[in-house]
């Protein structure tokens, strides 16, 4: 029984088998490997906490009152935003502090033309790729420090990443 | 000796080559069927889902009133009152996302846990009410909601509904601004003779609008309202003998019944019991709890008047007029969290 | 031998056809991952946030009257440019006071978005 022929059906299976596994692994090995895009659900999370924080920087505490926000663009150095909007943006319940960082410029229009006035960040110069820009608008009167700002809507933009 | 042994058709061997052939083919396969499955997972896509229900869950809860919008005051174990509750949510009106009813925190957090099912009692049921009137969907999602006020004054250890969570979780992060119900302090010092009573003019209109904006809205109807008194002298003992609540025009009497909603009133050492059993310690305060006025057929457009009869000379003896020393308190930040898997 | 025993070619033509087969679903699955858009991608691109940050700045505008002094065509222009310029969206909004109307319009080039408000009290 046991001699040198090479049996018929054996050598049709073994044949069928490599063809299949050799297929299946060049297809697999080829193909890209498509993670969830990680960046995208970051950056929503990110930018909707974000623009919570700065609204509520910009929300008067007392109908009457002017917001904190409204307050540190009026007085200038903006020395009564930095904590509040830092601690906005990194209070957690269950854990330690969080590592967000901003960059907040003021935009402004003159004429007919658009300019813009650096206002308060939080000391960490440099900024990754992924941050995500929220703004809010308010409403400066005519007492501001600043007279380029008078009698004007402006807009406040943050810049917001993790360190 | 033949190579090719055909096999008879009638005794029903197969040959062993065939045998070994086919287990072999078999096996790899089985073994290629396994490896493709794998092949298959770029098409589902359940991880992403459980940040974008928590990223919904979020909105909904910061940014929807709910329906119907007075939610809170609403109670569930009457049908139809809950055949009409469709949708949970902490914010205060359509057009203030961001800001959140502390009276709707209070019933969202105070929750029946096991054993409870739709419609039996006053309070919301865990976990159906919240899978299905927040998170949605078909999927079983499991959940964790919890609020902090961000100086962790108001819940030193936060409030929270849902199991503890697993290590990996759609995760998302909200800061709101909590809008607490509008009080007024009658402060002694203006009184300036004494009575037996002390009558409280609320005109609900000049409360409603004195402000516009329904972040400040002093809102007797759909929130708590508490008038406290301040800097009375009470002669040891004093009693207070009846509390009566009229609207105008009449005056007709409104009923104060005796459970929830309903006006309590408190003082230094708690709840005060009505009718009085003990005297009063400290000056009072009266709680009109959020649902009383809606139940009593009292809208916006009401003239009430609140009086109050003392066994002793303690009150002023003409009218008081709430509106010109109602407030609401300034708004508390918080932080909350939503986690899902 | 008079011709080739060719019984099990069944078996080789079985792992052929089934190596068609993984082939031309590594097609199709090639091909989905360029359709479909994740969830986060639609919520970054839909501007939720400019347009309640347009309508909170046009009601405070509109309880300290849409006709105050400086006129509201320069608090107008304000926000205009700004969003033009900074967000690349076309805002438009006015008031009628008298009929207590106020209606917006918003359009970012994806998003278009249109509001009439009207109060009845």
């Amino acid at each position: 029984m046991v001699n040198d022929l090479g049996q018929l059906y054996t050598i049709e299976g073994v044949a069928a088998g490599i063809l299949m596994v050799v297929t299946a692994y060049l297809v697999i090995s080829t193909s890209t490997v498509f993670t969830p895009q990680e960046t995208h659900i970051t950056d929503m999370q990110l930018e909707q906490l974000g623009h919570d924080a700065l609204k509520l920087v910009n929300t008067p505490g007392e109908d009457g009152t002017l917001s904190i926000l409204n307050q540190s663009i009026r007085n200038n150095p903006p020395v009564d935003f930095k904590t509040p909007f830092s601690q906005l943006l990194n209070s957690r319940i269950h854990a330690g502090d969080d590592t967000l960082h901003y960059n907040v410029t003021l935009y402004y229009r003159d004429g007919n033309e658009v300019k813009q006035k650096q206002f308060a960040d939080d000391g960490s110069g440099y900024y990754r790729e992924n941050a995500v820009k929220v703004t809010q608008l308010v409403k400066i009167g005519n007492d501001a420090s600043d007279p380029d700002l008078w009698d004007k809507i402006i807009l406040v933009e943050a810049l917001i990443w993790r360190s | 000796m033949t190579m090719n042994r055909k096999i008879s058709h009638e005794n029903g061997q197969l040959s062993i080559d065939f045998i070994i052939g086919f287990t072999i083919f078999m096996l790899a396969f089985i073994f290629v069927a396994t490896m493709i499955s794998g092949l298959l997972i770029n098409l589902q896509s359940k991880t992403i889902d459980y940040d974008a229900v928590a990223y919904r869950t979020g909105v909904i809860l910061v940014e929807d009133p709910g329906e119907p919008y007075d939610w809170h005051l609403l109670d569930l174990s009457v049908e139809e009152d809950c055949d009409n509750f469709q949708r949970l949510g902490l914010g205060i009106a359509r057009n203030n996302p961001g800001i959140i009813q502390e009276n709707k925190i209070v019933k969202f957090f105070d929750f029946a846990t096991s054993g409870c099912s739709d419609c039996d009692t006053d309070q919301l049921c865990y976990p159906l009410d919240y899978t299905g009137k927040l998170i949605f969907g078909d999927y079983p999602y499991q959940f964790n909601i919890s609020l902090q006020d961000i100086d962790k004054v108001d819940y030193p250890t936060s409030l929270s509904v849902g199991e503890i969570p697993p290590e990996k979780y759609g995760y998302m992060r909200r800061v709101v601004g909590i809008k607490k119900p509008g009080f007024a302090i009658v402060d002694a010092a203006i009184v300036d003779n004494l009575g037996y009573n002390l009558t409280i003019h609320i005109p609900v209109e000049d409360l409603y609008f004195k402000s516009l904006d329904q972040t400040y809205k002093i809102d007797p109807l759909t929130e708590d309202f508490n008038i406290s008194l301040k800097g009375f002298l009470l002669p040891d003992p004093t009693f207070i003998t009846s509390v009566e609540l009229f609207k105008y025009p009449g005056p007709t009497s409104i009923f104060i019944p005796p459970n929830s909603p309903t006006i309590k009133i408190y003082d230094e050492s708690g709840p005060y019991p009505y009718p009085p059993t003990r005297p009063l310690n400290g000056n009072p305060s009266f709680l009109i709890e959020n649902g009383y006025f809606v139940d009593q057929n009292i809208n916006e457009l009401s003239e009430l008047e609140l009086r109050i009869y003392f066994d002793q000379l303690v009150g002023h003896s003409t009218t008081f007029e709430i509106a010109d020393i109602a407030v609401t308190p300034p708004l508390t930040w918080a932080v909350m969290e939503v986690k899902i898997w | 031998m008079a011709k080739l025993n060719d019984d099990a070619q069944w078996i080789v033509m079985m792992g052929f056809i089934v190596s068609i087969l993984i082939l031309f679903l590594a097609i199709i699955v090639a091909e989905s991952a360029l359709v479909g858009k994740t969830t986060s991608e639609s919520v970054l691109e839909f501007p939720k946030t400019d347009i309640q940050d347009i309508r909170s700045m046009v009601f405070q505008l509109r309880w300290e009257s849409l006709t105050s002094d400086p006129p509201n065509d320069e608090y107008k222009d304000d926000i205009v440019t700004l969003y033009l310029n900074r967000k690349n969206a076309i805002v438009d909004y006015t008031g009628d006071p008298v009929n207590k109307r106020i209606s917006i319009h918003y359009y970012n080039g994806i998003t278009s978005y249109n509001e009439s408000y009207e109060e009845l009290f």
